[in-house]
């Protein structure tokens, strides 16, 4: 199924720099679930996601992703349905019903359902007729594969999820070939519509916003938790207090501090040097798929790479500017490096989406 | 195919990617500059912010050193205590803790609900409590009140040596005595505890941040027993005596350690605050009092030092009277010639005042100060005072007189009792002091008190102040002190007490100072009775049997064999001169009483002069009649240092006129306004009446040629010739 040339182009630099990521993660999950009860279960759970995980993207790898593509479709329907079975049966967490619990595991098919849009988005766009000049037609059309997944997901709750698929369209639109004109239309409906949608936001979704903009006002409240990441971060300073020595992690003052706000801890604990790391790590993996884009061999694979690399890129660069309180705080985890199963294993898939395409670059 | 490019779009998508890859490069920069800002620029301020909230600092005292005796008994000692505190974030119901609580700790509740309601997360209820409210306070379970042990100061001999240990105060702070002094060294380095909680406020972890540094231990040179011995003959004797306040100085004469120290009234420091505050002062090193009879051991130790007079020298001490410049001074008996021994014995005040004027000023204020008084003995003790000792310069014409018999002079019993220790150790004065040893708190041996001492009497000098002082307790002043099996040497005091600018009437302060076994003393000692008030009020009556009942007990206590046999008990056999006769010899505070009539006379005259032994002798001018400026002149020419007291014209000199002088001697001269009423012819009188003084003189001479005291520097203008004219 895949020829010896093939496995030639097999990015060790990349799957070496996801490991890195996620053992950071594993670390850190460790230290921050430390001196709770649950604290070996946590590094267990971990280590068992990051293995199906890359059992996963090596399953991945062995089909050319053209054929994937054929099916993404049908795996993208099968997920809206989990996605409206969620509405219906799910399970809350933190405000969010977008949970099935499974036993000892939880899945949140909002995850999943990303990865299935752009495999779907990517096959949709590389189709179109002309080269860089998306009509009309076409842009409502991609819209609608990505809106539909974004209006479930808003409906259980989650707007953090929902607005990553928001990018990650864009990303995928402009790469297609939108034109000036759309792109001016586009820019000034968000502008119009952003402000608006202020009405359709839930409670705590403003005061999350309200007190992004003035934490200071109510430290024990919804601005609490920005305000403590801070503090974790501030006095982590250059070298941070060390492994499972972050105050603020292991007293409990960070919020979810395993999962969303598991940066405050790397950044207490490990310092400004630590979180660098981190960052540099994102970098390479993100260079590398960007070499995937250059590299890919045809506009399929182009567009699976840019929506695999938009939506980390939004996922990091929303939660880190959460942590770091540049941003409003939105329920997203940092990609392999939060707790968590079901982005782990999105995640996963989504780079042995962009290992399969690099691996088929000079195929036909 | 480009290998880049691969793809044919690729050109076109990659131009749009940079936009892309742009946008996020902006953000990555964002991210990175905030991280910047975080931890580099604002984690001072940050990280000040995580430790408050996460930390609370409680400061727990470290264990305090403990003081020993001298036998390693706890004189001072620190126990773990109990302090109740609240965490108010931790409490649910602040109303019903604040009631369980005001129950058990006997607080008001509105006070602890004040308290419960902080906003800190620990508020001290109530230090150091008993063991019984800590059984309580954990019965009744309450969330959010916490116990931390911190120690307190407990003394187990309770009234024993109180002022001398001092107390610690509400503030951990050492109070008085040596607790006060030693608080560096006694107090340690306070331990930091941290208490971390997490974000629910409640406590997560308490642990020293810093560990308490326990406090070194002293060791001193006190003896638990002897103190108490001493305390209680001494609180006898105050109450028996119905005395204001009593103080006892028990020293090693050789080496400064003082084995007791105690006044009474007395406290226990346990319970301090319900003494009045003026009971905590340590009398024996913070009370003047003017010593009088018992200073005349330096006035004579001086003199026989100085050679200026002969241990067998019989002074005229003019039958118990003498006219001091306007006051008349007797003695309670008349005594006609008194040796040293005699005056001491007899407690001559007129044989110390004349004693006294012959050293003269500047001579007789360097001897005193030798013995530390008018300066601080430099005991390790706060609140020591000099005492009072006026410089030369301001003392009146008589003031040599006066400071002779233990007048004009004020002094702390400490004082005294480095002064009797120096006739007791042979001619050393020994720098008093209490701690021996400085312990680190795992025992280590840090510091030991080196004995400090110098040299301020002869040898022999201190052996005849020794052999006076045995007679003055075998037949003198101080019979009461007598013992059966040990010899004591002593002398007593009395003095009055100055009241209104004079000396009263009915106020004494009455002591006694000695050591015991006089061959070889064991220790020595002061009793100072303030204010007897039963009539008896004599250093003889009051202070001496007090010294005598402690002394007993001590030598018991520390197994000194006896001396002698009661039964063949004799007088020591160099003792010569006159026997003290009957109870009625008691030495007297000498009376003053200010004679109008002889204001401007002094009636006292220099008997005796020894000069120097020189080649080169001048004679002593007749100054008398001259103004300040004839004296001068003519002093000058003979290369002499004149002294001048008073003004006008010489009315009386020293030495008198055609005494063989050494050149640069120093003399001293009295002056009047007027001239004198008496003529010349009357003042030979006087000097014919101390002739057969100056006629025993010429036998002293023979003695001392082969007296090693006779070795005495010229600047001290003694020396062996014959002195009168």
């Amino acid at each position: 199924m895949i020829e010896r040339r093939t496995w030639r182009q097999f990015d060790w630099k990349l799957l070496l720099a996801v490991l890195a990521l996620c053992a950071i993660g594993v670390v850190f999950v460790h230290s921050a679930t430390f001196g709770t009860e649950k604290n070996s279960e946590y590094l267990y759970k971990q280590l068992i996601w990051i293995l199906a995980g890359l059992t996963i993207w090596a399953m991945v790898l062995f089909p050319d992703y053209h054929m994937l593509a054929e099916w993404a479709l049908v795996f993208y329907v099968f997920l809206l349905g989990v996605l409206v079975a969620v509405l219906i049966f799910g399970h809350t967490v933190h405000g969010s019903k977008s949970w099935f619990h499974f036993g000892l595991f939880s899945v949140q098919p909002s995850e999943l359902v990303k990865v299935a849009a752009i495999v779907v988005l990517a096959r949709y766009f590389s189709d179109t007729r002309s080269l860089d000049q998306l009509t009309l037609q076409e842009i409502g059309i991609g819209a609608l594969i990505v809106a539909t997944p974004m209006l479930l997901i808003l409906m259980q709750g989650d707007l953090g999820t929902t607005l990553t698929l928001l990018p990650v369209y864009a990303a995928m639109s402009f790469v297609s070939g939108l034109q000036r004109r759309h792109i001016v239309i586009a820019l000034i409906l968000f502008l119009v519509l952003a402000p608006l949608s202020w009405g359709l936001l839930k409670d705590y979704q403003k005061d999350r916003i309200r007190f992004f903009i003035h934490p200071e006002e109510e430290p024990y409240g919804s601005g609490y938790q920005a305000l403590q990441a801070k503090i974790a971060i501030g006095s982590g300073q250059l070298y941070g207090k060390g492994l499972k020595q972050g105050s603020q992690s292991q007293l409990g003052f960070i919020p979810y501090r395993h999962t969303d706000f598991i940066f405050a801890v790397i950044a207490e604990e490990k310092g400004l040097f630590g979180v660098l790391i981190v960052l540099l790590l994102y970098l390479i993996l993100f260079y590398l798929i960007f070499d995937g884009i250059h590299t890919a061999r045809d506009r399929l694979g182009i567009l699976i790479c840019t929506g695999v690399v938009a939506l980390l890129l939004i996922h990091v660069t929303l939660n880190i500017g959460m942590v770091i309180g540049l941003l409003p705080i939105t329920g997203l985890p940092l990609p392999l490096i939060s707790s968590g199963g079901s982005s782990m294993l999105a995640n996963f898939l989504a780079l042995g989406l962009v290992m399969n395409i690099k691996l088929r670059r000079y195929a036909n | 195919m480009d290998r880049n490019f691969p793809n044919p779009e690729g050109n076109i998508v990659s131009r749009r990617w940079l936009v892309v890859v742009g946008l996020f490069a902006v953000c990555f920069l964002g991210i990175a500059v905030r991280l910047f800002v975080l931890q580099v620029w604002n984690h001072k301020e940050l990280a000040q912010m995580a430790a408050s909230q996460q930390q609370d600092v409680l400061e727990v005292g470290a264990r305090r050193g403990s003081i020993y005796d001298r036998k390693m008994n706890e004189l001072a000692a620190s126990v773990e205590m109990p302090t109740v505190v609240a965490n108010p974030r931790e409490i649910k119901e602040p109303a019903k803790t604040a009631q369980a609580l005001s129950g058990i700790l006997e607080i008001d509740t509105q006070v602890i609900l004040q308290k419960l309601s902080s906003s800190k997360a620990y508020k001290i209820l109530k230090r150091k409590v008993t063991p019984e409210i800590e059984k309580q306070i954990l019965a009744a379970r309450l969330s959010g009140i916490h116990l931390y042990p911190e120690p307190k100061r407990f003394y187990p001999q309770k009234e024993l040596a109180g002022q001398l240990l001092g107390f610690l105060n509400a503030e951990d702070q050492g109070e008085y005595g040596l607790e006060k002094l030693f608080e560096q060294e006694l107090r340690g380095q306070a331990g930091k505890i941290l208490v971390e909680r997490d974000a629910r406020q409640q406590i997560i972890e308490s642990q020293f941040s810093e560990q308490p540094v326990p406090g070194k231990s002293l060791i001193l040179t006190i003896d638990k027993t002897v103190q108490y011995i001493v305390e209680q003959e001494l609180s006898a004797a105050v109450l028996q005596n119905k005395a204001l306040a009593g103080t006892a100085v028990i020293v090693k004469p050789e080496s400064g350690q003082i084995l007791a120290m105690a006044n009474y009234p007395d406290f226990n420091p346990n319970r301090y605050s319900e003494y009045p505050i003026g009971v905590f002062r340590n009398r024996a090193v913070a009370d003047v009092y003017e010593p009088g009879s018992t200073f005349k051991i330096i006035t004579i130790g001086s003199a026989l030092d100085e050679g200026i007079l002969s241990p067998t020298e019989m002074v005229d001490c003019q039958m118990g009277k003498i006219v001091l410049a306007s006051h008349i001074v007797h003695d309670h008996s008349a005594y006609g010639m008194l040796d040293y021994s005699g005056i001491l014995t007899h407690s001559s005040n007129i044989g110390a005042i004349k004693i006294g004027l012959r050293l003269g000023k500047e001579r007789f204020f360097r001897r005193i100060t030798s013995f530390s008084i008018g300066e601080k003995t430099g005991v390790d003790l706060p609140g020591e005072v000099s005492g009072l000792l006026r410089k030369p310069d301001s003392w009146s014409g008589v003031s040599a007189g006066f400071i002779g018999m233990g007048h004009e002079v004020g002094v702390t019993p400490l004082q005294m009792a480095t002064v009797v220790s120096v006739v007791a150790n042979g001619g050393y004065w020994v720098r008093p002091h209490l701690v021996q040893k400085v312990l680190s708190p795992q025992g280590d041996l840090l510091a030991q008190t080196p004995v400090e001492r110098r040299p301020v009497l002869k040898g022999l000098t201190a052996a005849y102040l020794k052999k006076a002082m045995e007679a003055v307790v075998a037949e003198g002043t101080a019979r009461s002190a007598r013992m059966d099996f040990y010899n004591v040497a002593g002398k007593t005091g009395t003095a009055q007490k100055q009241e209104n600018g004079g000396y009263s009437k009915s106020k004494y302060v009455a002591s006694f100072m000695g050591y015991v076994p006089a061959s070889n003393p064991a220790f020595a000692g002061i009793v100072v009775i303030d204010e007897p008030r039963t009539g008896a009020y004599y250093g003889g009556e009051v202070a001496a049997p007090v010294f005598k009942a402690m002394a007993e007990k001590i030598l018991r206590y520390m197994e000194i064999p006896p001396e002698k046999n009661p039964s063949v008990a004799s007088l020591p056999a160099w003792r010569s001169g006159p026997a003290g006769g009957g109870r009625k010899e008691e030495e007297q505070p000498p009376e003053l009483e200010t004679v109008a009539s002889a204001g401007e006379t002094a009636e006292v005259l220099p008997d005796v002069l020894v000069v120097g032994e020189d080649e080169q002798l001048v004679r002593m001018p007749d100054f008398r009649g001259k103004t300040i400026r004839g004296v001068l002149e003519e002093s000058l020419s003979l290369g002499m240092e004149v002294s001048f007291l008073g003004s006008g014209v010489v009315s009386e000199q020293q030495p008198r006129p055609g005494t063989p002088l050494i050149p640069n001697s120093k003399c001293t001269v009295w002056l009047s306004p007027n001239p004198p009423a008496d003529t010349p012819a009357v003042r030979e009188g006087a000097a014919r009446r101390s002739l057969p003084t100056a006629g025993s003189k010429t036998k002293i001479v023979a003695h001392r040629g082969r007296s090693p005291m006779a070795a005495s520097s010229p600047d001290h203008g003694a020396g062996a010739e014959n002195g009168i004219n």
